[in-house]
Parts: C-alpha cells; sequence; structure tokens
C-alpha cells in the first residue's frame, strides 16, 4: 500500500476541478457561515450552543448528505466509466483504491466543514458573542466524524456493485432508512418491544442504546454532551444520569466504528471482486 | 531470465460461459508478440487477468517472474498498459493525466515530452473529456510509456485511430522494442500484427488456436505461393509440363495471359529451371504469398 497519496491526490484534483463538486463543496461550507451570521441577530451574546441549537436541524441532513455524496460514486462511478480500468493499469492495489479514495474525499469534506464551522464561529464571537475554544473543537469533531461515518458508509456502498444506477438507490434509501426515518420510529420500537414483554411505558436502556448507534442519533448524543449540556431532553441522550453506554465518550468511539468498519467491510469486499 | 510473460494453463469461467479455455503461452523478453482474434475471442479476458483486473478460474500468470494475482502491483510495475474499455478521469487535463502516470510509477519527468512523441502536445492543458476518440487514445498511450516499461502491454491499441495515427504508433511500438521493451499487443487487423509482431496468437473461441512466426503459420496453413509468370511462349505442352512437377499443385493461364503456378514456397526454382529448359523465356515474374487473412480463416475454421 503505497499508491493511495497518488490516488487521493488524483481524487481531489478530480473533484475539485469538476463544476458540480465546486459548487456542493461551496454550498456546505456557506450554510455554516451563514449560521454565524444568523445566529446573533436573533440572539444576544451568542455562544456556540446557540449556534448549534440554530442549526443543528440543517447539520443533521446536510452533513450526512454531504458524505454520502461525496462517497457514493467513488468507486462505482469509476468503475462503470471504465476510470478504475485505467488507474488499476498502474501499480496500485485495491486497498490503495478504498483509502486513497477515503483519504482524499475526507479531505475534501475535513476543509470544507473546518473552514464553514470556523467562518461561523468567527461570526458568532465578533462582535458581541463569546466562543469557548473547547465547545468548538468538540462542535467541529463532532461534525466531522458525522461526515466520515457517512462517508465510510457511502464509499463501501459503492464496492457492493458494478451499477451506478444500484448504488444511487442504495445510497438515498440508506439516507432515508438512516437520516430521516431511523429517528423517528421510537414509538414502533417501544411497541415492538411492549408486545414481546420487555418494555413497559419507555423503552429500557439497551434498547436505547440500540436505536442510538445510528451515525446522526450518536452525533445528538455528543454534542448534547459536549456542546449543548443543557439539552437533555432529545431521543438518545440521557443525561449524566443515564448509564455509562449512553454518555458522550461511547458515542464518539461508535462514530469511530462507523467510520472504520465501513471502510474495511467495503475493502474487503472490493478486494475480490472481477473489475 | 524470466520470461517476459508466463501463461500456465489459464481458464476463466463466467457463469457456464468458458471465455479463456486452458491457455498456454509463453513470451520471452524482447519479442513482439500479436494477439490476434475475432471481438469476443477471449483476448481482453486474457489481457485483463495478466492486470489482475479479473481473477482466472484455474491456472496462473506472471510478468517478469512476478505472480498476477498474488503479486500483481510488483507485475503491474513492470508494464506500461494501454487497456481496452477505460474511462478518462473527469475533471484533469491531459498533462495531469500524464502527471498522475508518472506519479503512479514514481518516475519525474516532463509530461509534455510524452504528450508531444503521440502527438498531442497542443491539447495538453485541455479536459481530457473533451478529446476525440483518437486523441485519448494516444494520450493513454503516451501514459502506458511512462517510466519506459520492460513490457507493453496494449489491448487494441489502434482502435479510434486514423491511418496516420495506426502508422505513427507502430513506429513507437518498434522503437520502444529497439530500447528493449516487450510488446504484447492485441488487434483484430491482421496488417497490424503482420506489420510488427515476431510472433503471433490466435485466439478463437477461448482457445489458443496457434502460436507461431508469421511465417511458420504460413508454412503451417499450407505454405503455397502463387507464382505469375510473364512468358514468350504458352503453349499447352509446357504447361502440362510444369504442372507435372513435384509439388506443383496446379498451373494455367490467367485472363491476362500469364501463367499462374500453384505451388510450395521452395518450389519456386524448380518450375523456373524446368520453363528454362523447355526454352520458354521468362519475362516478369511476381509471387503471391497466402495472406495472414487466409490463415487466419483457415485457423479458425479448422478449429471449430
Amino acid at each position: 500500500m503505497t499508491g493511495w497519496p497518488t490516488v487521493a491526490r488524483k481524487d481531489i484534483r478530480g473533484l475539485i476541478g469538476s463544476r458540480t463538486g465546486k459548487a456542493g463543496i461551496a454550498f456546505v461550507a456557506l450554510v455554516f457561515v451563514s449560521g454565524g451570521y444568523i445566529v446573533p441577530t436573533t440572539t444576544s451574546d451568542p455562544t456556540m450552543t446557540d449556534y448549534d441549537g440554530f442549526i443543528r436541524g440543517i447539520a443533521l441532513f446536510l452533513v450526512p448528505l454531504f458524505g454520502l455524496l461525496l462517497g457514493y460514486r467513488a468507486v462505482v462511478g469509476e468503475r462503470a466509466a471504465g476510470r478504475l480500468t485505467l488507474t488499476l493499469s498502474f501499480p496500485h492495489s485495491r486497498a490503495d483504491i478504498v483509502f486513497g479514495k477515503m483519504i482524499g474525499r475526507g479531505l475534501v469534506l475535513f476543509v470544507t466543514i473546518t473552514v464553514g464551522i470556523l467562518g461561523g464561529a468567527a461570526l458568532i464571537e465578533y462582535p458581541f458573542g463569546r466562543v469557548a475554544l473547547d465547545r468548538l473543537v468538540s462542535y467541529l469533531g463532532a461534525t466531522l466524524l458525522l461526515g466520515f461515518a457517512f462517508l465510510a458508509v457511502g464509499i463501501a456502498l459503492s464496492t457492493l456493485t458494478a451499477s451506478l444506477r444500484r448504488a444511487t438507490v442504495f445510497t438515498f434509501g440508506l439516507f432515508f432508512l438512516f437520516v430521516v426515518a431511523w429517528p423517528q420510529l421510537t414509538g414502533f420500537f417501544l411497541q415492538g418491544l411492549e408486545y414481546l414483554n420487555l418494555a413497559s411505558d419507555e423503552l429500557p436502556n439497551w434498547a436505547v442504546f440500540v436505536h442510538g448507534a445510528e451515525p446522526s442519533m450518536l452525533y445528538k448524543r455528543v454534542l448534547d454532551t459536549y456542546v449543548s449540556p443543557n439539552k437533555l431532553t432529545s431521543g438518545a441522550a440521557l443525561g449524566s444520569a443515564g448509564p455509562w453506554y449512553l454518555q458522550g465518550g461511547p458515542a464518539v468511539w461508535l462514530l469511530g466504528c462507523w467510520i472504520l468498519l465501513p471502510t474495511i467491510g467495503g475493502y474487503l469486499q472490493f478486494r475480490r471482486t472481477d473489475l | 531470465m524470466p520470461p517476459a510473460i508466463q501463461i500456465h494453463d489459464v481458464t476463466k469461467r463466467f457463469g457456464s460461459f468458458t471465455a479463456v479455455d486452458r491457455v498456454d503461452l509463453q513470451i520471452e523478453q524482447g519479442e513482439v508478440f500479436g494477439f490476434l482474434g475475432h471481438n469476443g475471442a477471449g483476448k481482453s479476458t486474457v489481457i485483463n487477468m495478466l492486470l489482475d483486473h479479473i481473477r482466472p478460474t484455474a491456472g496462473d500468470l506472471a510478468v517478469f517472474g512476478a505472480d498476477c494475482q498474488t503479486d500483481s502491483v510488483e507485475a503491474r510495475k513492470h508494464m506500461g498498459v494501454l487497456p481496452d474499455g477505460y474511462g478518462v478521469y473527469s475533471g484533469l487535463t491531459g498533462r495531469q493525466h500524464v502527471q498522475f502516470a508518472m506519479e503512479s510509477k514514481g518516475v519525474d519527468g516532463e509530461p509534455l515530452n510524452l504528450l508531444d512523441r503521440v502527438g498531442i502536445t497542443e491539447a495538453a492543458d485541455r479536459a481530457a473529456e473533451g478529446y476525440s476518440k483518437g486523441m485519448t487514445q494516444r494520450m493513454v498511450f503516451a501514459m502506458a510509456l511512462v517510466g519506459e516499461p520492460d513490457l507493453l502491454i496494449l489491448d487494441e491499441p489502434t482502435s479510434g485511430l486514423d491511418p496516420a495515427g495506426a502508422r505513427s504508433m507502430r513506429e513507437i511500438i518498434l522503437e520502444e522494442n529497439e530500447r528493449g521493451a516487450t510488446v504484447f499487443f492485441s488487434s483484430h487487423i491482421l496488417e497490424q500484427i503482420e506489420a510488427v509482431a515476431d510472433r503471433v496468437g490466435i485466439m478463437h473461441q477461448g482457445q489458443l488456436a496457434a502460436v507461431d512466426t508469421i511465417g511458420g503459420l504460413r508454412d503451417m496453413a499450407g505454405g503455397e505461393t502463387r507464382l505469375l509468370i510473364a512468358t514468350d511462349n504458352l503453349e499447352d505442352p509446357h504447361i502440362d509440363a510444369v504442372e507435372a512437377l513435384d509439388e506443383v499443385d496446379k498451373a494455367g493461364i490467367t485472363d491476362e495471359g500469364r501463367l499462374a503456378v500453384t505451388c510450395a514456397k521452395d518450389t519456386k526454382m524448380d518450375v523456373l529451371l524446368a520453363l528454362d529448359e523447355r526454352g520458354v523465356e521468362v519475362l516478369d515474374l511476381t509471387t503471391e504469398e497466402a495472406s495472414l487473412e487466409d490463415l487466419f480463416v483457415e485457423y479458425t475454421r479448422r478449429s471449430e
């Protein structure tokens, strides 16, 4: 595995070189910056907590979508268009392709979100607000983790099939399931578990853990712990009163798993297929 | 010195379809090898297995001693490849494509020199997606030449090229061979293989029907030559005498009034001597050898 920097560099050049790529990147960064522009107009002495409160609803859709869109064509798009045939005619391994793309696109995601959030934070800080450094770092870190997780899932999906159309269907199906539907399913889980006599009135902690193990739910839990600790009512988080595995720390690790496992799974799948 | 390419008993099945059937082939360093066959005969499948784009169902392949599956990165370090069915990178110019090839091979150099060599200098800084088929083919050929590879693998290299482009590509192939590179290229067009290849392999329906030099293939497929002789005397007894010679298939008179003799290659002189003995003067002589096309048809028909 020595060719991944070359693959990553070429990937970044390609993303930045295309018009849709540039537009998408600019749009995401701009959303985060504009949050910092709008919050101070409605709140006096704004902080990162206000910023999070204002922008979380948007970020919960935008960041997963950005990650998935960056990832889902990474392998299958190149494969369907024959670009992988060209790349793999050079001394690159299959691992170079998967990890090079993960790192190249991860870097694009990193820069986009970092620039957007730092820009937003600067507008919060100046002239009247106050941005605590630890909250800013936590917010930035959590949002990056969320983005990387969906990027990894997107890249994993793109190794599963040779058909671009099928990959698109998988991706949007997954986006709908994870980001749109999953957080709303608390009631169904409760009814189901009650029917099985495993719960009464509210979800047991283990069920909250399972339900909350989806990346966007984990993201909420991390933010509720480290950025907006006064908001303890949202679905998966029970605050410091809950068991340890429902705290923010383990949620960070779980998000890390959402980055690692899909990447490795995607690589293993890709390694054994014919182009 | 390991052979440039060693293919040992390789089979590839896609479901119930056998694309490549027990192919054995060895190509020595420094050869120009032409891989001939109809579309769908299994040529690209063999090449894709050399590149590890697809994996053989059975058998193994090696390039300069490096196994193409278990050690495929090492194997591809020896190669410069013009693959079949590739696509170019969106958003990257021709120059950036060659630059990517250089980074991939770990060599320094000026991309423009290679683009110059294949004749698309003026398009170097345009996005490669906008290139014509022929320009794209030249650009990828330039990428294949990066780093003076030991082995050039060219899958239908002249497709999309005009005759002048095909000729200049042939010239570059010969230059590369002169430098010491082994060349393995596939084509369904016979003249191209005839023009540059030392040896030819004919793929037909997944099997390697024949491997030989072009001359050797001719001999094997009958090796017959047609002599067209202009003489001052075309009387029947002379013609009968020629036809009576050993190894002469038939002799007759063409529409243009020449003596046409179909015979084995090395009986040419016997025919001329026989005419001379009978006092017939030979004014002009042309020979027609069986074309590779004929051989190809012969071979593919025979192995059906």
